[in-house]
Formats: structure tokens, sequence, C-alpha cells
């Protein structure tokens, strides 16, 4: 019948193409493609993590057997005294000490001034909004090394050279985060706020209970940049103060070899590891805390 | 409950020529169910905000219950709203939701348990309490943006667009659901929509505005029956209203409306309309596709063309051309009716509005000035009084 010929034909199979009907390769093919690329990041692996071995393994040598050729890559003899020499004869604990003290209270305090800009900048009207946050901008754009004589200036003027403030103070001006926590907090549910201030919170009660459980993925990472950034800062901690106490574990290291005829690399080695170890446990921690708050995120509404 | 006022409301925004609310005044009773409804940037989620005290008027005055409000925060105001996404706090239960606006006033703790059970009752939304808010469907999550809005019993109820996120059958039923509500709570309520048919199944009345301006202000039936301008007359109704060019001839003891293609004899209620009026050009008639009847063209003068034909299931929108003339009609779905065919159209002369060169009502204008009592139902138009007309 001509009705017949018109009625659409569908496949045998019905719907989609089943799997089996689309080309797998044949084992061998797979294991051979398998083994490609885990030779290829065995390689990079190799390439990234051996820098740290080679490190950890100087840790434990003593620096004579140090310019052996060829190198060895494992410690022997295997020796402990590097470490115990940082910590009995240098302050070492003291340089961590005084370095999670500082890297916490900048990424604690940033991040609260950070996000309460932020929701001004993403949420408030008031006069000047946009200049402000244009100059805030631009201070990205000036190299740190240029502001490092203003700055201590302008430290030694305020009378806080030479203290925890000197080092605490200035890594506050950094405006990324503002410039982070402001994107996010404009990329908030529409009218969220609003309906705050319907359900009568004032501009700080929106703040503490409405942005800020909903930013906490873009706090964390506020908090990590900050807190490794403080971790790893050299020169302004060099800069800003003076006295043995109150050094930071960055400036401590580099005092580790005072005259440059016997530079000590196992020592140097030893608190590379130890830092890096700190380090890498505060960062797995923050890196937690960011796992469990983005699920919250992609719940948003 | 309560009343609200708006007193020669007007909202500029900083560098945009043209106001986003303008010359608003507006007296909606205590327990009424009022709607806003207007094409997209209209201003009237600019005027629900206002209500709201999320914007600031430039000009004009606000009562609540009488008392001005001008400067009273919107937590203050005892006012509620729903926002068209729902703005629910994404990081909170359920009932953490509903619950935020009375921890926000220090509620004693059993006693917005209590509250917070009830209003999630209402809503049917008892067993979800514990349920984060992104573990729910589009329709449950407006639910909850209701019952954060009813917990507080407050005096009014702003809703913006509440229903346009929901998928067609979800909103016929949540449209249901919330006139039940309304009567249950008896709240005021304010509820801003660009959908006319909620906005005709709703309300007791409807402001419908245009460009910041309140066009028309009256009952669904007076504003679908008298609209006051052509553009109220082509906002409200689907099929949309026919609106066709000519001018008005004298003609025997009456007025007839006319051009190359459409003759319509105007009953008396015209002659009040015309006498008098030098100019009698540049009308527009506007009659909608079910006032238009198809017929023979053998009993018709003019022959129009049938150029489409569109199935509405109990009816079929025909539209008809004749020359640069084109008109839509809806005919019972039995009609024997093809595209193509050549028919002749009648117009139902009760059911036409002209409206003048200025694009006004000839016979709405007429009565608002009070001249004549046209209708009754045109009186009832500018009556605030509530009367459930459900």
């Amino acid at each position: 019948m001509a009705g017949d010929s018109k009625r659409l034909r569908f496949p045998r199979y019905g719907g989609w193409p089943l799997a089996e009907l689309v080309p797998q390769p044949a084992f061998g093919r797979r294991l051979y493609k398998g083994t490609g690329v885990a030779l290829a990041l065995a390689v990079l692996s190799a390439v990234a993590v051996g820098p740290f071995f080679y490190v950890l393994s100087i840790s434990f040598r003593n620096s004579i057997g140090l310019f052996n050729y060829p190198p060895h890559w494992l410690p022997v003899p295997f020796i402990v005294s590097n470490y115990t020499r940082l910590v009995t004869q240098f302050p070492f604990w003291r340089w961590i000490g005084n370095t999670l003290l500082v890297a916490t209270s900048v990424t604690l305090i940033k991040v609260v001034i950070d996000s309460m800009a932020g929701y001004a900048f993403a949420k408030l009207e008031f006069a000047g909004r946009r200049i402000a946050f244009g100059v805030i901008l631009l201070t990205l754009m000036v190299p740190q090394a240029m502001l490092l004589i203003p700055l201590f200036f302008i430290v030694r003027d305020l009378g806080i050279y030479d203290t925890y403030w000197a080092l605490i103070l200035p890594p506050l001006a950094n405006p990324i985060g503002v410039f982070m926590l402001r994107s996010i907090i404009r990329g908030l549910p529409k009218d969220v706020d609003n309906a705050a201030r319907v359900d009568n919170c004032n501009e700080f009660q929106i703040y503490r209970h409405v942005v800020l459980p909903l930013i906490k993925p873009g706090l964390v990472v506020v908090a990590t940049i900050t807190f490794v950034a403080q971790f790893s800062s050299f020169v302004w901690p060099l800069v800003g103060t003076q006295s043995a106490n109150l050094q930071v574990l960055t400036v401590g290291l580099a005092s580790l070899n005072p005259d440059r005829a016997s530079v000590s690399y196992g020592l140097i080695a030893a608190a590379s590891v130890l830092s890096t170890a700190i380090i890498t446990v505060v960062f797995l921690m923050l890196q937690s805390q960011f796992k469990g708050t983005s699920l919250l995120g992609a719940l948003k509404g | 409950m309560a009343s609200l006022r708006l007193e020669q409301i007007e909202k500029r925004y900083p560098k945009v020529d043209e106001p986003a609310v303008r010359q608003v005044d507006l007296t909606i009773a205590d327990g009424e169910f009022f709607v806003l409804l207007g094409p997209s940037g209209c201003g009237k989620s600019t005027l629900l905000k206002l209500i709201a005290g999320l914007e600031e008027p430039t000009a004009g005055q606000i009562y609540i219950d009488g008392a001005p409000v001008n400067y009273t925060p919107p937590g203050r105001r005892n006012i509620a709203m729903v926002f068209q996404d729902y703005a629910l706090y994404p990081h909170m239960t359920v009932r953490q939701n509903i619950n935020f606006p009375l921890k926000m006033r220090r509620v004693e703790r059993a006693a917005a348990r209590e509250a917070v059970s009830a209003a999630a009752g209402s809503v049917e939304l008892g067993e979800l309490l514990e349920r984060p808010i992104g573990a729910l469907s589009g329709g449950q999550r407006q639910r909850v943006a209701l019952a954060r809005a009813i917990v507080r019993n407050p005096a009014a109820m702003l809703l913006d667009e509440p229903l346009s996120n929901l998928d067609a059958i979800l909103r016929v039923q949540t449209r249901d659901e919330l006139l039940r509500l309304h009567r249950s709570i008896k709240a005021t309520i304010v509820y801003v929509t660009h959908d006319q048919v909620e906005a005709m199944t709703m309300g007791h009345r409807i402001a419908v505005m245009n460009r910041g301006v309140i066009e028309q202000l009256g009952s669904p039936r007076a504003v679908f029956d008298y609209p006051r301008n052509l553009f109220v007359a082509s906002f409200i109704g689907t099929p949309q209203m026919n609106l066709i060019k000519g001018d008005i001839a004298r003609e025997h003891n009456g007025y007839v409306f006319r051009n190359s293609s459409v003759e319509v004899t105007l009953d008396d209620r015209y002659v009040s309309c015309f006498e008098g009026n030098g100019r009698l050009e540049r009308f527009t008639l506007g009659v909608r596709p079910n006032a238009v009847m198809v017929e023979p063209v053998s009993t018709s003068k003019m022959s129009w063309q049938v150029e489409l034909i569109e199935e509405f299931g109990n009816e079929r929108l025909v539209s008809v051309r004749c020359r640069d003339k084109r008109i839509r009609t809806l005919v019972p779905n039995r009609t024997r009716i093809a595209e193509g065919d050549a028919v002749g159209i009648s117009i139902d002369s009760d059911d036409v509005h002209i409206f003048d060169a200025a694009g006004v009502n000839v016979i709405a204008s007429l009565a608002e000035q009070g001249g004549h009592a046209v209708d009754g139902r045109a009186q009832a138009d500018e009556d605030p009084a509530v009367t459930d007309k459900r």
C-alpha cells in the first residue's frame, strides 16, 4: 500500500546504537595503548617527584658525599644529624612558629576583610564604588618589588618596623582576594540578599548568615592561596624585620649559610623537607575543606 | 493584614532617561488579591520592589495601613516577598529556610517551631522539612518560598512572577493552590505577572502596566470588556484582538466604521461619542477573534481569503486576508473551512471597540469623564471595594 511506504522505518535494534555495535579495539591493542599512557605518566611523575626525592635524599647525607659523580640517589651512609643540628643549633621551631603565626593571621584577617569588601563591591550601591574598585584593581598591576622601599618607609613611620605587625599588615593589602570573592558573590543566586533583607536582616547579617556560608568554597581558595603565598614569601619578611626572633622560615633558611665558604647543603635540605611537610599538611587540610564544601555549592538552586 | 496605598510614586534610575515607574497612584484594599500585569520591562517588578522597600522611590509616598513607610527598611514593613527565582537559601534545609525570617526577628524557639510546622503544613511540605534545598523539585522549592513568606503572618505578600519557572501543568495546579491559600490566610496579595491568563483568573483587580505607568486599573472583567486604550486591548486576551485602521462616517441616524475592506455599523452608544466631533479620521477598530463570524462569501460584500488555520482543539483560529487587511477569527472546530477558501466575514457590532488617533477607547474615556453611564460594569471598574468574585 502507498501508505506503508510513507511510514517511518526504525532500525531493528531500536533507539540508539547499542554498545556492541560501536567498534572496540582488540584486547592486545587496548593493552598496548594503556602501556603507552602509563609510561608517559611514569616519566612525567619522575620529572615532578625526582627533585623532591633528591632533596629528601640529601637531607639524610653529609655534604661531602654530595659531589660524587655520578650522583647517588640513595642516602648511603644514612645520617640524621642534619635534622638534629637543625633543631638543636638553630631556632628552627621558632622560625616555623613565626611563619605559622604570620601566615595564619594574614590568612584569617584577609579572608574576613576580602569577603566583606567583595560583598560591598558586589551587592551594595555606594558613591565611588566603581572608582574604588578600579583603584584596588590597579594595585594588582604594580610590581611587588617596586613597593618594597615605599613600604619600608611606611612601616618605619608607623613605628611597627621589626614587629609582627610589620609582617602581618602589609600582605593584607593584596587585592586578589577581593577581586575573586567579588565575582563569586556576584554569581550567587539572584535576589537571595533581597530575600534576606525582607526577612529582616541588616547588611552584616546578610553577609554573615547568607553570603558567607554560600561562598565557603571561594573562601577556602582564597585562604589556600594566601597561606601558601605567605608561607613562601621571603623578600618582605627579610626587609621588614631585623631581629632574629622575628625570623620566619624563609629568612631563617637563608641564614643557614652565613659564610659562603661552608654551605651545609644537608642542613638546608633538612629544613626544606620539614617546611615542605608542614605546608603539605596545611594544604591537604584546606583541600579537604574545599571538597566538603564544593558539594554544598553544587546543590545551589 | 493590611491595606497599601501608593501616592504619585516615581522611580528613576541614574543615567536612564525614562523613569522605570511614574505617577503611580494605587490603593490596594485589605485582603485583596491585586495583580500587576504587563510585558517585561514595564516596571511592575520595580513597583513591587518599591513596596517591599528594596528600592527607594525617587518621588511619592508609600503607606502600609495608613503609615508612611518610605524610610522603613524592608524587614520592618511586615511584608513578605516571593521572588521569581525563589531566592531560597541554598545552604539551609527546608526547615531552616522557613524558620529564617522568624530567627531574624528573634521569635521564641518553641513558637517558631510551631509556626514553621503550620506554614509547611499549609503548603504540604510537612514531610520535607529536613531536606536540603538542592534535593527539591522546582514546585517544591516554590512552596518553600511560599511557606517562608506566610510563616510570620505578614501584612501583605508580594509575589514576583512566582509561577513563571514551573511547567504548564504544575503552574495551573499551583495557581489553584495559591488561590486556596489566599482564601485561607486572607492576606493582602500583590501579584506580579506578565501572563494575562494568570492575571485574569487570580486577581480581584488588575493593573495593566506599560513603560512605567498604569494603563488601566480594574476588575479582570472590566479590563477585558473595556480596554481603555490600544495597549491594553492588544495585551489582554488570547488570541489577540484584531486591530483595524479606518475612518468613521455618519450615515442615516448612526455612525459606521469603514475602510477598504471592513464596514461595521456602530450602535447607539457611539452617537454621543462622535456627535459634534469634527474629525472622524484615523480611528482603530478593535474586535476580538470570537466576535468575528465567518459566513459564505455569497452573503458578504467583500471576499476574504483564508490564509492560515490553527487548531485550538475546541476551536480553530482562522486568519483571513482581504487586500492588505488581515483579521483573525475563532470558529467552532467543525466549521468546514480550508486554507485558500474564499469566505465572507461579519463583525458583531456589540463587541467592537473604537480607539481614536491617540489610541484611547472612545467609550471608556467618555465613561471616565463621568458624562455618560455607558455600562454598569464600567463604573464598577473604579470601585476599589473588594467583592470576592469567586
